[in-house]
């Protein structure tokens, strides 16, 4: 009994990892531009495919795709800054909106027109292994996961809190007008904000590939989590963002392990709801 | 401002009149042209399947059987009674999706003068096509194992075994493990797994099969370890899971991952596919499922099956080759009925009593249809994942290779 | 001038005995199917528009109520033997008692929480429709018992039946609209659109108001969906709560002019109308090119104009007649 709880937490956590990638990603912007990105599951989407070609083709393991698949969304997220996002800003909520909302259904049906709704998978030599100790399993390509993800989480925070640049998007996260009296571009920090944020969602779908398939619709899970870890941990909040994932995964987990495994999903959304009827601001929020 | 407000009012009345006329008359224009039909020496038979959406990969192949079949029957003569009409196959791809299959059986249905039908692999679907059929009273044939297409119904036709049939197939192949399996059932909380599994609770008792834990779960989930880690914690030797492909894939991986030793039936479905194999490798050797037809059953189908291969490159698997089967029972109903007429057809359908030929190509080899639609002779054979192929292993009768115990 | 309102009404007159006639020109059985998407989708599109275009509060989860009429009224008619009429009023009131505490969960959330928030519940019934097979049949649904002709149980043999049904009920929807925009109440709704706070402090009573206009969109949703069960003869909670029909919801009224009496219909027209082209043109062998070429559409429109057609349209005429009037 006890063996199933902590296995069920390991697997909570494991996966949390994932989440938080993701999640981090979607209260960066919301903090730091103040929208939401209803896309944000679907660049994790991108992240796998470019993994699953690399390896494919090349042969290249998941872990070193990181290299590539990081950079390119990077960029990506700078891009769709400048040509889409800044368009819509400033104005009400309804673009917003919507602007990232089509474009994950154009992403997602894109992909289902080039790809196919075929699943496509990666086998690594770690992809089915397990370390055993105690009557616990720990899947190897989790752990992987999970580490690669606690560290991206750790840089980013030392950027955040360490680095000019991130002290700036901190900055404007908390107030935008101070910060551009201060002399801070506003639309190179969002650039840079919306490239971190989808260069951690690459990263996500590059770390899941040896277990996961990769297929059009991949990344609507991810990002259904990612937004009650946001809620849960306050938006705009990283580190609220984090702890709420790593909490979510654990939930899910526990979720289906004790009550159904249909019922992760309603755990989930029974979080979601729960707080937002008693604690709207998350748990996270600064009392004042 | 309300001089504003009038001429606002009229000129938006006048423009709105104008698009809704002409949005109306530009889409009966577009759609009210009927497809031409065909010239009388051609029978018309219909095919809905899922081409696009979740359902592709087999939808695909369904097509694919569906073409073959008719080619085979027109090179051998077409249909003798109709002074060798051809059937002429026009498809429709129903996107996996429940509104769109109701458009398109009845833009199949109202566009060409049909003879019968057949399709559409997933229940859902199929239920949708088999109401607008039956009232359209068009005879419609399916694999699709759901029990409801036999309630209610007269013009459906169901030549494979039920969703009932395969619980119980899969309980007795529990027992050929081990002599007291302790079964865990994991399903996927939509038709398809509902109606399996419920079967699987009813018959085990008296199967001598005692289900550990009952377990439904919501389809495409992140991470299957909680769920597997249940089934660990049941302390089942058996695990039957009543899931479509892509869940299946996720939970055999995980099953290794948690270093599980549990011999799974993976019922059918996706797991008869040549993609289950090709997702998840050598982890599917061995692994147990059923099938409402397989292409190793007789000579027949091992031909079909050559052909197939030739053409998409991979093996005829089971849906795919009930279409075959279901197409020659077509035409043979169109024989006996001497006429294309939907109704004459159906007629034929229910006198239908074949023991050969490819239109008895089932397991067991006969079929003879029940007043519900059912075949009375439909059971399922179980199969097994060997050398990559998927082969017929259960029961005795239907066995063409021994079953291996993992 | 009173003439220019008569020429409207008279007008929209003439274009509604077109449309009643239609049937009567129309025999192919698919172009009707078309047309009864087109206006079934249209009405969703109004009763969604009351709040999202007006009251601004952009909902993503109303195939909730779509799905609570749909079963209110084939759980009536199955179990009971009510007839559908009477089903899809019933499940009206049920939808519209439902918004109230979905509402009072949601409207605590602004923007874009507020959508997802909305999305989370239309989920949450959907995974409690499929998980609870004991009231209503589970995942696997069920179909309308085969009734034949019987226009009394809403089953008709004929299909111009069905247009004729959802073509009235465009026209409450749009009658109800029509009303509301000429209203004191929809003055507040779009004072509420505009700034919440600033409606707040002249003295709207926000929440209400709030309350009201979800329950009459809730209201009008649910009536969609127990025409559309009696349509297809067949319920299951993924096709009733789908996520699509929130969607597409949205997307006409946003396409069409968000906000205006006849934005959804138009949009509904224009994206109806494409998709059945792209089907008959790249026959089926092409999955995603529908939702592709919609979220095209609707990413072009809000970049370019987020007023929608109708909304250009108000612009247009607004520039020709130099004359600038606020607001809308």
């Amino acid at each position: 009994m006890v063996t199933t709880l902590v296995q069920a937490v390991i697997n909570g956590l494991l996966i949390g990892g994932i989440y938080a990638l993701v999640s981090i990603g979607v209260t960066l912007i919301f903090g730091v531009v103040k929208i939401v990105n209803f896309a944000q599951g679907e660049f994790v989407m991108i992240g796998m495919y470019i993994t699953y070609f690399l390896s494919n083709q090349f042969g290249i393991d998941p872990l070193f795709s990181l290299l590539v698949s990081m950079p390119v969304l990077f960029v990506t997220g700078m891009l769709i800054q400048h040509f889409l996002i800044r368009r819509v800003l400033g104005e009400n909520d309804m673009p917003q909106i919507f602007l990232t909302f089509a474009l994950s259904l154009l992403l997602m049906n894109v992909t289902l027109l080039l790809f196919t709704a075929n699943y496509r998978t990666v086998h690594t030599w770690y992809s089915d292994e397990s370390i055993f100790f105690a009557g616990l399993s720990i899947p190897v390509a989790k752990l992987i996961a999970f580490t690669v993800a606690m560290c991206l989480s750790g840089i980013l925070w030392l950027f955040l809190h360490r680095t000019d640049l991130g002290k700036a998007m901190r900055a404007a996260s908390q107030n935008r007008e101070v910060a551009m009296l201060m002399g801070i571009n506003p639309n190179w920090v969002f650039a840079v904000a919306l490239g971190i944020a989808l260069a951690l969602a690459g990263a996500a779908g590059s770390l899941l590939m040896p277990f996961y398939p990769a297929y059009p619709m991949a990344g609507q899970v991810f990002v259904l989590m990612a937004f009650v870890a946001v809620v849960l941990g306050t938006l705009g909040n990283v580190v609220g963002a984090f702890v709420a994932s790593l909490m979510m995964g654990v939930a899910e987990s526990l979720g289906i392990q004790f009550v159904g495994a249909d019922s992760g999903l309603i755990v989930v959304f029974m979080l979601l709801l729960l707080t937002l009827a008693f604690r709207p601001s998350g748990l996270g929020a600064r009392r004042s | 401002m309300k001089k504003q407000d009038d001429k606002s009012n009229s000129r938006r009345g006048r423009r709105n009149f104008l698009k809704l006329a002409g949005g109306s008359i530009a889409a009966a224009g577009v759609y009210a042209i009927p497809t031409i039909s065909r010239a009388a020496d051609t029978v018309n038979i219909g095919a809905l399947y899922p081409v696009t959406g979740s359902l592709a990969q087999i939808g695909e192949g369904c097509v694919a059987a569906s073409k073959l079949a008719v080619e085979m029957i027109n090179e051998a003569g077409g249909i003798k009674s109709l002074g060798g009409a051809k059937l002429n196959l026009i498809i429709s791809d129903v996107q996996s999706d429940t509104t769109v299959t109701r458009t398109e059986t009845d833009r199949l249905i109202n566009g060409n003068k049909l003879s019968a039908i057949h399709g559409c692999f997933a229940s859902a679907l199929t239920l949708i096509a088999s109401e607008v059929a039956e009232r359209a009273r068009v005879p419609l044939l399916t694999g699709s194992s759901s029990d409801q297409l036999n309630k209610n119904r007269r013009y459906t036709f169901t030549p494979f075994a039920r969703a009932s049939q395969f619980a119980e197939t899969q309980l007795q192949m529990s027992k050929l493990v081990t002599d007291k399996p302790k079964v865990a059932v994991i399903f996927e909380n939509t038709a398809f797994g509902t109606s399996t599994s419920n079967g699987l609770r009813e018959l085990a008792p008296g199967q001598g099969a005692e289900i550990v834990l009952f377990e439904p779960y919501s389809a495409g989930f992140a991470d299957a370890s909680p769920l597997i880690n249940k089934v660990k914690a049941s302390g089942a030797n058996t695990l039957i899971s009543v899931s479509y492909l892509n869940d299946l894939i996720v939970i055999v991986r995980t099953i290794k991952q948690v270093g599980l030793n549990i011999a799974i039936n993976g019922g059918s479905g996706g797991f008869v596919m040549p993609d289950f194999y090709k997702n998840t490798g050598k982890l599917a050797e061995g692994l147990q499922g059923v099938a409402h037809w397989s292409h190793d059953m007789n000579d027949d189908a091992k031909k079909v099956n050559a052909e197939f291969q030739k053409r998409t490159g991979n093996f005829l698997f089971e849906y795919a080759g009930g279409v075959v089967a279901q197409t020659y029972l077509i035409a043979e109903a169109l024989e006996r009925a001497a006429s294309a007429d939907p109704v004459k057809v159906r007629e034929a359908l229910t006198a239908l009593d074949v023991s050969s030929g490819y239109a008895a190509m089932c397991p067991g080899g006969k079929v003879k249809f029940g007043p519900d639609g059912k075949n009375i002779h439909a059971h399922p054979v179980g199969v097994q994942w060997q050398n990559a192929d998927l082969v017929s292993v259960f029961p005795q009768a239907d066995a063409r290779a021994p079953f291996l115990k993992t | 001038m009173q003439s220019g309102r008569y020429l409207g009404l008279g007008l929209f007159a003439v274009a509604l005995c077109a449309l009643l006639a239609v049937p009567y020109f129309v025999t192919s059985s698919f172009a009707i199917d078309i047309l009864i998407r087109i206006l079934l989708f249209a009405f969703i599109g109004v009763a969604w528009n009351l709040m999202g275009g007006y009251a601004k509060q952009l909902s993503l989860g109303h195939a909730a109520y779509f799905g609570l009429g749909a079963y209110t009224s084939t759980l009536l008619q199955v179990d009971h033997g009510i007839s559908p009429w009477i089903g899809m009023i019933a499940g009206g009131v049920v939808a519209m008692i439902a918004s109230l505490p979905i509402g009072w969960l949601c409207f605590r959330l602004r923007g874009p929480y507020f959508t997802i928030a909305t999305i989370a519940t239309a989920q949450v019934l959907m995974l409690i429709f499929l998980k609870f097979r004991d009231f209503a049949w589970g995942a696997e649904g069920t179909t309308i018992p085969n009734l034949g002709n019987a226009p009394w149980m809403m089953q008709f043999e004929e299909k111009s039946a069905y247009f004729y049904v959802i073509l009235g009920l465009l026209v409450i929807a749009l009658g109800v609209t029509y009303w509301l925009e000429r209203s004191w109440v929809g003055y507040y709704l779009m004072a509420i659109g505009e700034d919440e706070d600033a409606a707040e402090a002249i003295g709207v009573d926000a929440p209400r108001m709030k309350r009201y206009i979800y329950a009459t969109s809730a209201f009008l949703t649910a009536l969609a969906g127990t025409f559309y069960t009696q349509y297809i003869y067949f319920i299951d909670p993924a096709t009733a709560f789908s996520f699509n029909i929130s969607i597409e919801a949205a997307l006409v009224s946003i396409v069409g002019g968000i906000g205006t009496l006849w934005g959804p219909v138009i949009g509904t027209v224009l994206l109806e109308t494409t998709s059945a082209l792209l089907q008959s043109w790249l026959g089926s062998s092409t999955g995603g090119i529908q939702l592709t070429v919609y979220s095209l559409i609707l990413m072009a429109v809000i970049l370019w104009r987020p007023t929608g057609i109708m909304g250009f349209v108000n612009e247009l005429r607004e520039g020709r007649s130099g004359k600038k009037t606020g607001g809308s």
